[in-house]
């Protein structure tokens, strides 16, 4: 640029009016002081005043293309790389922010687990079975690995991680409490386990709920990748440059075709195109993912939730004992909740068959109680027989907990699977984009010859 | 022409690019919000806000037709040989009013005071006290129950009062309570005057929580969802007194050594009956010639003793039998 405007200030004795761009920036009258005198170039024969004006001022215009050719592909070269590292980029964040949601969700599913277990064996009478206190404990030394992780893994996270620590911590202080009350024989143990679980449902579940939407939503915006259409765009702005530049260079010179600037627009061409079909191909995997296994790992982690959910309130609803009817009306809005989203779980029907099982399990519960033989319904609710509430709900429970896995780690390789594709795009722009650049200046070098 | 626009347009982009992908590629999320912290809950005295109704004497239940039949010759058609010829007596109780009416949780049987009442009567109805079913209810559910059948007797400290004889029927009198307060051991306070300013826990929407708002307004209500949940904040340290019945208030100092209910003069008369649906007057003259039965046989003192009399002292003398009503 510098050189050029230079250039034009040293020849350009009385500026003509066409030229007026680069005389602009600097001054005609500047003294060429330090500037070595250059030969007028003597390649232009017919040097008639109007066609030497013109003539001086072609290599200008020349260099000044040279010099848009080169700025152009440079642009697109940088903004290509940048684009799809930003691309794999988002990729990673998505795919770390699916992980973080699968985290909180698998804690939120680990404490209503040890929630329906604590109620469960609390249905039994004052000696747990050990069992049934092993899950409890499993699941409660789960939820402090996961808190944890959690925290190192999202900082935006550790705020609402922390305080959820402290709930989990009360939660099962007062589960101690009720088991303590409980083996002497006290109704308040039965007291304290409502508090408990009423406890976990009012603070606890809320701060997990916002834990489970800000993931969610975290994903979500990473998975849309429509910024990557900006690439293409100026890509393609480029490229209508380069072809008035050839257009320009085939008229002025008579040469229908300028080798360097053409290889350069077809590259830039290749860019548009690629870009554009590479950000609409990666936009419709993701959506592919989105609808498919990370839509399943929503759908099933809700699913287990609702239904851990469920089971705890049946055994809060045959403790309470004829005033449980609250706890029948929540187990029945998990109910249909597990129901819905196992409908979208449609390559998996024996799930909603299993679910329906335990539901078939469960109406019995209500029936033997709601006949007043609340004993044979505890006897079913917590029994380990074959046709009990537990082993039943437990092969609808681990199922579902195996699909889950298999699904979270389906969305975690998809979107990892992305990820090599956008590095690959970025080194293949990076170098089209500057040969682009290198090849306009080359062909445009071939035209400034002339005027050496 | 063509120079002089492509490099404003250039700039332009490329400064739009940087911008745009600046803005999508923040490097650090929003924390994520907590959910806002729960008001703590205001103290609500019971829906009804009409004023008790007045009527004769809502003790008066109905007389008793000559001496108390035996299972063997109980009239044709009437309630009692209906119930025998089901089998079971069934009956509406609660199951978390220790002493009263509560599940051991050792054995899975609910059993109390109330719980005895219930046995006496089937034991009149088939010679056999086992012969019931326990339905377990809450103290909203103890009419609607009645009204629709779901039980022949509800046995669940329910007070005889002139509102609810336009619904059900009861028996006479079985069991004389009143509101008193309990307190910590050690505590020097024996009347609700005493709690100025303190925390006091009674049940929402009862009658209990009414009278401590009428009568102590200057001590702190705290609501709980029943009775046990009072105790649960008062073993926290949340509550300094808990308010209610007597017999309820017995349940909870026998599930505490540091709970204890002081010598006090009761705040509130609590008369005691057994609910009936109140066309079922036969069964209610036949109940209250078992009642009678009890009472001179010393059996009523008897059961007393056997649930109350460690929490609440040597067993006063039974409720009187009030009749009149016809």
């Amino acid at each position: 640029m510098s050189q050029a405007s230079h250039h034009g200030g040293a020849t350009g004795v009385a500026a003509p009016p066409i030229a007026a761009a680069p005389s602009a920036t600097a001054p005609p009258i500047t003294p060429p002081a330090t500037t070595p005198a250059r030969p007028i170039p003597a390649k232009p024969s017919p040097a008639s005043s109007a066609q030497a004006a013109k003539a001086r001022s072609t290599p200008q215009r020349l260099r000044l293309l040279s010099l848009s050719v080169v700025v152009v592909g440079v642009v697109v070269a940088l903004l290509g790389a940048l684009t799809f590292s930003y691309l794999a980029f988002s990729l990673s964040r998505a795919q770390a922010d699916t992980a973080q949601l699968i985290r909180v969700q698998k804690i939120q599913s680990n404490l209503l687990t040890a929630d329906a277990t604590a109620t469960n064996a609390f249905l039994v009478g004052g000696l747990e079975p050990p069992a049934q206190r092993e899950v409890y404990d499993q699941a409660l030394s789960g939820i402090s690995l996961l808190i944890v992780e959690a925290a190192e893994a999202q900082p935006a996270d550790a705020a609402a991680l922390a305080a959820l620590n402290q709930q989990v911590t009360s939660y099962a202080a007062t589960i101690e409490q009720a088991r303590a009350n409980n083996r002497q024989g006290l109704p308040v143990g039965a007291q304290y386990l409502r508090n408990a679980s009423a406890e976990l449902r009012s603070t606890a579940l809320p701060i997990l709920d916002n834990l489970v939407s800000a993931n969610a939503g975290r994903a979500t915006d990473q998975m849309d990748v429509r910024a990557g259409y900006l690439l293409p765009a100026i890509s393609l702005l480029a490229l209508a440059g380069v072809i008035i530049g050839q257009v320009w260079l085939a008229r002025r010179f008579r040469r229908r075709i300028n080798v360097g600037m053409l290889v350069s627009a077809v590259l830039l061409l290749v860019i548009t195109a690629g870009g554009f079909i590479a950000v609409q191909q990666l936009s419709s995997s993701l959506s592919s993912i989105s609808n498919g296994s990370y839509a399943a790992v929503n759908a099933a982690a809700d699913a287990r939730i609702d239904a851990n959910n469920a089971k705890s309130n049946e055994s809060l609803t045959l403790i309470a004992r004829g005033s449980g009817q609250a706890f029948e009306d929540a187990w029945k809005s998990s109910a249909d909740s597990v129901t819905s989203n196992l409908g979208r779980l449609s390559e998996r029907p024996e799930l909603t068959t299993q679910w329906q099982a335990y539901t078939d399990v469960h109406n019995e519960i209500r029936e033997l109680d709601d006949d007043g033989r609340w004993d044979r319904a505890v006897a079913k609710a917590t029994g380990s027989g074959r046709e009990s509430s537990n082993t039943v709900f437990n092969t609808f429970d681990q199922n579902l907990a195996s699909y889950l896995d298999e699904q979270s780690q389906n969305a975690s390789s998809s979107l990892a699977n992305e990820q090599p594709a956008m590095v690959v795009g970025a080194i293949l722009v990076l170098l089209g984009g500057l040969a682009a650049a290198l090849l306009g200046r080359w062909g445009v070098a071939a035209r400034l010859k002339e005027y050496r | 022409m063509t120079s002089r626009w492509r490099k404003p347009i250039l700039a332009v982009a490329s400064f739009a690019s940087v911008t745009a992908l600046s803005a999508c590629t923040s490097f650090s999320y929003t924390p994520t919000p907590l959910p806002p912290e729960a008001s703590a809950p205001q103290p609500t005295s019971s829906a009804s806000t009409s004023k008790p109704s007045k009527c004769a004497n809502p003790l008066a239940s109905y007389e008793p037709t000559g001496l108390l039949p035996t299972p063997a010759t109980l009239p044709n058609g009437s309630t009692m040989a209906k119930i025998q010829k089901r089998g079971r007596l069934v009956a509406g109780v609660s199951a978390d009013t220790y002493l009263l009416g509560s599940r051991n949780p050792f054995t899975g049987e609910i059993e109390g005071f109330d719980i005895d009442m219930v046995r006496e009567v089937a034991e009149a109805i088939f010679g056999n006290e086992n012969r019931y079913q326990l339905k377990v209810i809450t103290a909203a559910q103890r009419i609607p129950a009645l009204e629709k059948g779901d039980v022949d007797i509800v046995a669940r400290n329910m007070t005889i009062n002139c509102d609810r004889w336009k619904q059900i029927a009861f028996s006479t009198e079985y069991y004389r309570s009143g509101q008193k307060i309990l307190v910590r051991e050690g505590s020097k306070a024996n009347s609700l005057n005493d709690l100025e300013g303190q925390k006091v826990c009674a049940p929402r929407g009862t009658s209990s929580m009414d009278n401590l708002i009428k009568e102590a307004p200057k001590a702190i209500a705290v609501p709980a969802d029943n009775h046990t949940g009072c105790l649960a904040l008062f073993q926290q340290g949340q509550v300094a007194a808990i308010t209610g019945d007597d017999t309820v208030l017995a349940g909870l100092a026998a599930q505490d050594p540091y709970a204890v209910v002081p010598k006090q003069k009761a705040f509130t008369d609590e008369p005691y009956g057994l609910g009936f649906n109140e066309r079922d007057v036969d069964f209610v003259r036949f109940v209250n010639a078992r009642l009678d039965e009890m009472r001179a046989s010393g059996e009523w003192t008897r059961i007393y003793n056997r649930w109350l009399r460690d929490a609440l002292g040597p067993a006063p003398d039974p409720p009187r039998a009030v009749y009149g009503r016809t």
